[in-house]
């Protein structure tokens, strides 16, 4: 799309809210800083770190769950965890994603079997995007980050299409 | 290391009024059983005689079928020699807490007591370490842990977790007789009693444990007055996985890659102690040139695994860019350890008998172009944070531990030596192939947060010294023992101990003969750090508070394993 062509002088543009609104959502996904364990080290210090730079994804950690779209659990969460992840979960605005990162938070990891692990952050909070591995490289992070992007085009697309199917 | 005369023990033991046994047992050195009822009267004794064993290492259970076993293992730096003390008890008895004689003891109590369902007395602050209430006493031999068919059922398993109750009550025997404390450190603040949420008057402030400034999940209680805190408490085991439970079901050469996700950020440190422990039991030699690989590794994990705190130190204390500066050298290395292990953290490289695979020339290249590089960076790191002004201000007579009291709560590693006692296990108690390599040890007087931050930054330049060395003098040779694929060490004890980035990371394994340990227990350094942390929160501003917390260099995985 030319840019300038639109951004000149008298120009209008013509959207529709929502999609101005999925850009916007789409192109500043702000993490909350909540690392759990080994997989913070990667998810969070490395990718937004100087070889990764999440930054150039519009990607920013924030300390305050208030001020954050997404929630990266980045690590193993048992029974005395449960309970802050789902209060760190309710205490983030709408619209909000959560981002499972590693084996543990997908599953259980190679803590499984240990009767105070919970198997998946998923039995505590929805997921909307999995990353395997242990620990995943910053790659597969930015990777699952282009996924939840794509993921928050398409319910987009998905509103937008059912809106039309009603005839509104 | 110098043995210890069984007789002079048995001496001191016998003037104090306690029955012991004392003999030297294979792999362990002296082992000293006493009555479970005047393990008090012993651990006084042995502490106040001439024997000056003022240093507890590590403080432990281990369920051998009958009873459990409660550990002590004691050290004394003046004599350089080393005593297990061991005390019976039965499955429903009350642990008399040593912690005025130890002050060390008063979180691995606490945990030994919750693992192994005992009472606790005598305890300031007696209340679940790890778990919540309601947790079965998971380090019993009688608890299994899930099976197969359980994991594989994972749908079953649903959380409702806000009414999920974390409440972590008092393990305290309200029925046990006060014992007769004895004389505290003169430098602590206060006892460490914790926070009395409901009847303070002062204002209490909860920090975590999703905080940016706690280094992962731990919560801070914080009672203040005005801005300087009165009183603090740390809450751990938000992250509490069972690597010491896991680690029972897991073969002898697996167990590494719990150990990765113990000190996450130093794992060959932790596979390191394992192997030597194992190695130790099962009798096997391990090749020249295998021991010179685990140096080689271990120096540039140590380098990684520094950078990690010292960027976020910078974080603490106001500084962002130390934080992005130091991660660039990171990515290096970790460019060079993931081309020789595999991975960039978890690289389950060590394991018994050698490493797995050798170092490739390419690798060798990069070590020698990092090291070039890293020689100017360090410096320049050190002039922008160590030289800053104001870096200074804040940290210069901050947080400080005395000799004494550094002793007292167990500290070891850098925190130790920046308060002035001269130990590095790779010096005085050699392993691997320390002792073939030339390296100095740094020492700091001052005791503060600045010393331990120059302990820090010089054991960096030393480690590159060493990664300098292991590469001109790489014996030729095998890299690994030949070993079963299988292990099934004989039925034995030892207790193995590295000099990890964060201290004395020590593996005491327990084996039955079968192809699993029957226990390892982890000595987490980090926890040991945590307290003393913890115990000279008062008296702090909290913003002091946070530094002097990130100081002690506390990892989370290490703390709550």
């Amino acid at each position: 799309m030319a840019l300038d062509k639109l951004t000149g002088e008298n120009s209008t543009l013509f959207i529709r809210s929502e999609q101005l609104f999925d850009v916007a959502r789409r192109k500043s996904l702000w993490y909350m800083a909540f690392g759990i364990a080994c997989c913070a080290i990667e998810g969070l210090m490395h990718a937004s770190g100087p070889r990764y730079d999440f930054d150039r994804m519009g990607v920013f950690f924030r300390a305050s769950p208030r001020q954050a779209d997404v929630m990266i659990v980045a690590g193993t969460v048992n029974w005395k965890m449960a309970a802050t992840v789902k209060r760190l979960y309710d205490e983030m605005p709408e619209p909000k994603w959560v981002v499972a990162m590693g084996a543990c938070a997908c599953a259980g990891g190679p803590f499984r079997e240990y009767p105070n692990v919970i198997m998946g952050v998923d039995k505590v909070v929805p997921v909307d995007v999995y990353i395997p591995g242990c620990p995943p490289r910053p790659e597969s992070v930015q990777y699952g980050f282009i996924t939840l992007m794509n993921k928050i085009q398409a319910q987009t697309e998905e509103r937008l299409a059912a809106a039309r199917h009603d005839g509104s | 290391m110098q043995q210890l005369d069984t007789t002079v023990a048995r001496g001191v033991l016998e003037r104090a009024g306690v029955t012991a046994a004392v003999e030297t047992v294979e792999g362990l050195g002296a082992v000293c059983r006493v009555p479970a009822a005047q393990t008090r009267a012993a651990l006084l004794a042995l502490r106040d005689s001439d024997l000056g064993f003022g240093f507890l290492v590590d403080l432990f259970g281990v369920d051998t079928g009958e009873t459990i076993d409660i550990v002590y293992n004691l050290r004394s730096l003046t004599r350089d020699e080393e005593l297990l003390v061991k005390a019976e008890h039965g499955y429903d008895a009350t642990l008399a807490s040593v912690w005025d004689i130890f002050p060390a003891a008063l979180m691995p109590e606490r945990e030994t007591c919750e693992m192994f369902g005992l009472l606790l007395s005598g305890h300031p602050n007696p209340k679940r370490l790890l778990t919540t209430d309601g947790s079965e006493p998971f380090l019993r031999k009688s608890l299994e842990v899930r099976t197969a068919e359980e994991v594989r059922d994972r749908a079953s398993q649903h959380v409702d977790a806000g009414a999920l109750d974390i409440t972590a009550s008092s393990l305290a025997d309200a029925s046990a007789p006060a014992a007769e404390t004895v004389a505290l450190p003169a430098s602590l603040p206060r006892v460490p009693a914790g926070v009395d949420v409901e009847h303070s008057q002062n204002l209490v402030l909860n920090m975590g444990p999703q905080h940016p400034s706690t280094h992962g999940v731990l919560r801070i209680i914080l009672e203040l007055d005005g801005e300087e805190i009165v009183a603090g408490e740390t809450v751990v085991g938000y992250l509490h996985r069972g690597i010491e439970k896991l680690a029972e079901s897991r073969r002898f050469n697996a167990v590494g890659t719990l150990m990765d996700r113990g000190d996450y950020v130093a794992g060959i440190h932790g596979e390191l102690a394992f192997a030597l422990a194992t190695e130790k039991i099962a009798g096997i030699e391990v090749p020249r040139r295998a021991n010179w690989l685990r140096v080689l590794l271990g120096e540039l994990n140590r380098i990684s695994s520094h950078i990690v705190w010292y960027g976020p130190m910078g974080l603490d204390s106001g500084a962002m860019g130390q934080f992005l500066y130091t991660f660039r050298d990171r990515e290096a290395l970790l460019d060079i350890l993931e081309e020789i292990t595999g991975q960039r953290m978890m690289f389950n490289y060590v394991r018994p008998g050698g490493v797995v695979n050798d170092i490739t020339t390419t690798a060798e290249a990069k070590i020698r172009a990092f090291l070039e590089t890293y020689d100017v960076y360090l410096e320049e790191n050190a002039e922008l944070l160590m030289g800053n002004e104001i870096f200074q201000a804040r940290t210069r007579g901050v947080g400080i531990f005395d000799r004494q009291t550094a002793l007292a709560f167990g500290l070891t590693g850098p925190n130790l030596r920046a308060s002035g006692v001269n130990w590095d296990i790779r010096r005085d108690r050699p392993y691997a192939a320390y002792d073939e390599f030339e390296f100095d040890v740094p020492v700091a007087e001052a005791g503060d947060i600045y010393a331990r931050c120059q302990v820090r930054l010089e054991e960096m330049r030393q480690s590159a010294r060493i990664v300098r060395q292991c590469l001109d003098g790489m014996p030729e040779g095998e890299h690994t023992a030949k070993v079963a694929k299988v292990l099934r060490p004989p039925a034995g004890e030892a207790y193995a101990a590295v000099e990890s980035p964060r201290g004395e990371l020590g593996v005491h394994l327990v084996t039955d003969g079968s192809d699993t340990p029957y226990r390892m227990r982890y000595r987490p350094p980090a926890l040991y750090a945590l307290q003393a942390g913890e115990a000279f929160l008062p008296g702090n501003l909290i913003a002091d508070g946070v530094v002097l917390m990130g100081s002690v260099d506390l990892i989370l995985g290490e703390v709550d394993r």
